[in-house]
């Protein structure tokens, strides 16, 4: 009956969520945003909203929080990470066609919060509900092919060769930059 | 709210186990018998769950599936009940009856027992006339794909899904895991392999 078959012996692999969570924000950056899931899929452009939330590693108690306009810009969001801090929760645009859907992303489930589906009409509740369940699983969808397109260069050598290193060298970016703001050295 | 309007707040869930033929009869008979009923006693404190419909909480009346069932979607609600007394009112009321008890007896203080006779009396007289705290999660269920969706992150009403979902039911529910959602055994094999990364390993 089901076309998904979660394994319940499987452990959840704690990093996994935090790094692809960063690894979308790092790769909205690196790739403008843009990126071509599959040819069925096809393209979507996606950027971090108003809200990045950070935890300790060993903690899923929130550190620190930023929202308001654009946060993964400013200085502090990225030197959190370089603090050791990881991201608990982030808030997403994605873009298919002309539809735009807002999503919070949280793990380690990789759970969504406070989803913002592009459209609704109006009728009667069935109408309602096959059109919500419909963006939904598009929703879906997309999350799955950014997973999976992750998870490709999360394994591959391309992650230990580029990959990483353009990451520190992005959050070090941040630290050198809030250094500067502040006066001091850049460490 | 949620899956009708408004944001979407959901846990996803993988359905194991097959949905029986006839499902549609069984699953009325299955989802009346552990429907939300109001319990006989009106002094019952504990939290009281069951299913109700998602258009109106009253209605716990599933026999018309064209109520709950939309093609391959099953909507319908977890509701939990629980009667909370205000407890500053109750401390309050509870020291006055005791003044009262001893002003009665002509003694300074009120011995154990009594106070906690006074204290049970109490709790029954205002628990009957407090209406309890309701509150309703929305579940949908596709049927034909195996998967569902539940209005809530919190662990506690997860973990009371998963208990009334099997009893219900029979059928076991499993939360999504990321690496379920790769589809591919020797990627998700290689990602189970990877340790943290440390960003700032400059």
């Amino acid at each position: 009956m089901s076309d998904e078959t979660f394994s319940a012996d499987r452990a959840l692999l704690p990093h996994l969520v935090p790094e692809f969570m960063t690894w979308l924000w790092f790769a909205s950056e690196r790739d403008g945003g843009s990126v071509l899931l599959s040819e069925e899929l096809g393209r979507i452009d996606y950027w971090v909203d108003d809200r990045i939330a950070f935890r300790d590693m060993d903690s899923d108690k929130p550190r620190a929080v930023m929202t308001g306009e654009n946060p993964s810009t400013s200085p502090e969001a990225r030197a959190a990470l370089a603090g050791g801090k990881v991201l608990r929760e982030l808030r997403l645009v994605m873009r298919r066609e002309d539809r735009e859907f807002y999503v919070t992303l949280k793990g380690p489930h990789l759970d969504i919060q406070g989803v913002k589906l592009p459209q609704m009409i109006k009728g009667a509740a069935e109408e309602v509900m096959y059109d919500r369940m419909a963006l939904y699983e598009e929703l879906h969808f997309m999350l799955t092919g950014m997973l999976k397109r992750f998870s490709v260069e999360r394994t591959s050598d391309a992650w230990a060769e580029s990959t990483l290193p353009a990451m520190r060298a992005w959050v070090g970016g941040a630290r050198a930059s809030s250094a500067v703001d502040t006066g001091d050295d850049a460490a | 709210m949620g899956i009708l309007n408004g944001q979407m707040t959901v846990r996803r869930y993988a359905v194991q186990g097959e949905v029986p033929d006839g499902f549609r009869d069984k699953y009325v008979e299955a989802l009346n018998a552990h429907a939300f009923r109001e319990p006989f006693s009106k002094v019952k404190k504990e939290e009281i769950e069951g299913w109700c419909q998602v258009h109106n909480l009253l209605d716990t009346d599933f026999t018309d599936i064209n109520q709950w069932l939309y093609n391959h979607y099953a909507l319908f609600c977890l509701r939990v009940d629980k009667k909370v007394l205000p407890a500053k009112l109750f401390k309050a009321t509870l020291e006055k009856r005791v003044q009262e008890w001893c002003t009665a007896h002509a003694k300074e203080r009120c011995p154990r027992g009594d106070r906690d006779e006074i204290k049970d009396l109490l709790e029954i007289e205002m628990l009957k006339s407090c209406l309890p705290r309701v509150q309703t999660i929305e579940v949908c269920w596709n049927l034909a794909e195996g998967w569902l969706l539940f209005h809530s992150h919190s662990a506690g009403a997860n973990d009371r899904l998963r208990k009334l979902f099997l009893n219900t039911f029979g059928l076991k529910l499993v939360p999504q895991n990321p690496l379920d959602m790769l589809g591919d055994e020797a990627l998700e094999s290689a990602v189970e392999h990877t340790g943290g990364s440390n960003w700032s390993a400059v």
